[in-house]
């Protein structure tokens, strides 16, 4: 008998012996009595019907907190939805072509905003229903001379601001600006 | 089993007093821990309670259904335990001497102690096939049911369980030994 067989013998042996030992341990009496007593009190009606009570509670709870985590989603989705431009229906403003070639004049885009001009600061034209988002910005005047925007000056000592429109992508990036005529 | 699922407080405790203690002694020896082995006997039956009616007959016996469900007790506790550290793991599963000498029993005792450990200390996918095949005479097959995996791996697994716990018993004697080798002073 070599080393190896004579250490899985005793190994054997030793499992044995514990084998016979634990054959001799037994679970104690309140063990016993701790299920029987929680087997009364699974059994008895009045715990059933708490426990129905509290799991509907516990079901109401939970589908009226999904409900308000829904809706809270929803309602911020719907006030930070994209603008959608409409097709362009009404007349075509044009301006001056502008020194850069990445700015190019487009037509308006809706009629609710006839009295606009957009300008195509990035990439092609807006294209119809294209989502977009619109940031509203008080600039200086000169701005709009930088942007190869045409606009009169107007007589005051004091740098003149307009409002303007910028058209921000999908993606995040500047696609227009949008002017109002009557600041032009 | 029918008849405890259908609320019989009788056929309950027939079945508790004719499983208790196969429950009890594989959560023993899977945990080492008398107080951990009572609270998974507990559950096991409270599980069995609950949801007698998911037993089906026709695919395992009762006894290879309540291993399964202590394996899964004890996984759990074992998992919710690990961050614990035992104080006195001897102190937990002692057994009272009974026989002879008293030295014998000593030796005896020491010896099965070291085995609990290193069996307590093996990877728990070897444990389980040592304590139910070495330890509770289960059959390969019934083991391989309750274990939820094939003969052939309940088979290479009670192989290489062996050689781990041989192992770990050799290294253990090898550290007494060099603990009991006599210091000797240094002549210069």
């Amino acid at each position: 008998m070599n080393h190896s067989e004579r250490r899985d013998a005793r190994l054997a042996q030793s499992l044995r012996i514990l084998a016979e030992i634990e054959a001799a341990s037994e679970t104690p009496a309140r063990v016993k009595a701790a299920v029987m007593a929680r087997w009364e009190t699974e059994r008895d009606p009045r715990h059933r019907t708490r426990t129905r009570t509290r799991r509907i509670v516990r079901v109401a709870t939970t589908v009226a907190a999904g409900i308000t985590f829904v809706s809270v989603l929803a309602w911020q989705h719907g006030t930070s939805s994209p603008v959608r431009l409409k097709p362009d229906t009404t007349r075509t403003v044009r301006l001056k072509p502008d020194t850069t070639n990445a700015v190019q004049l487009k037509p308006d885009t809706t009629n609710a905003d006839a009295n606009y001009t957009t300008v195509a600061v990035v990439g092609g034209p807006l294209m119809a229903n294209e989502p977009i988002r619109v940031v509203r910005m008080r600039v200086a005047r000169s701005v709009l001379g930088e942007l190869g925007i045409p606009s009169s000056q107007r007589g005051t000592a004091q740098v003149e601001t307009v409002d303007i429109d910028v058209l921000v992508g999908e993606d995040g990036v500047a696609r227009g600006v949008r002017v109002p005529i009557s600041e032009l | 089993m029918r008849r405890a699922a259908g609320g019989d407080r009788d056929a309950f405790e027939t079945l508790y007093r004719t499983h208790h203690t196969t429950v009890y002694r594989f959560a023993r020896l899977m945990t080492g821990s008398t107080t951990a082995a009572e609270d998974i006997v507990q559950e096991v039956f409270l599980a069995l309670m609950r949801d007698a009616s998911r037993y089906d007959p026709a695919r395992a016996s009762l006894t290879t259904y309540l291993y399964g469900s202590a394996r899964h007790h004890t996984r759990r506790r074992l998992l919710r335990d690990r961050f614990f550290v035992r104080l006195d793991d001897a102190a937990d599963l002692c057994v009272p001497v009974s026989s002879a000498t008293v030295a014998d029993e000593l030796i005896k005792e020491r010896e099965m102690q070291r085995l609990r450990l290193a069996i307590v200390r093996l990877p728990a996918r070897y444990r389980e096939v040592i304590v139910l095949c070495d330890l509770q005479d289960v059959s390969y097959a019934d083991a391989a049911q309750a274990l939820g995996c094939a003969l052939g791996t309940v088979r290479s697994r009670l192989h290489r369980a062996r050689h781990l716990l041989a192992d770990k018993l050799q290294r253990e004697l090898a550290c007494v030994d060099m603990a009991r080798r006599p210091t000797v002073r240094c002549e210069v």
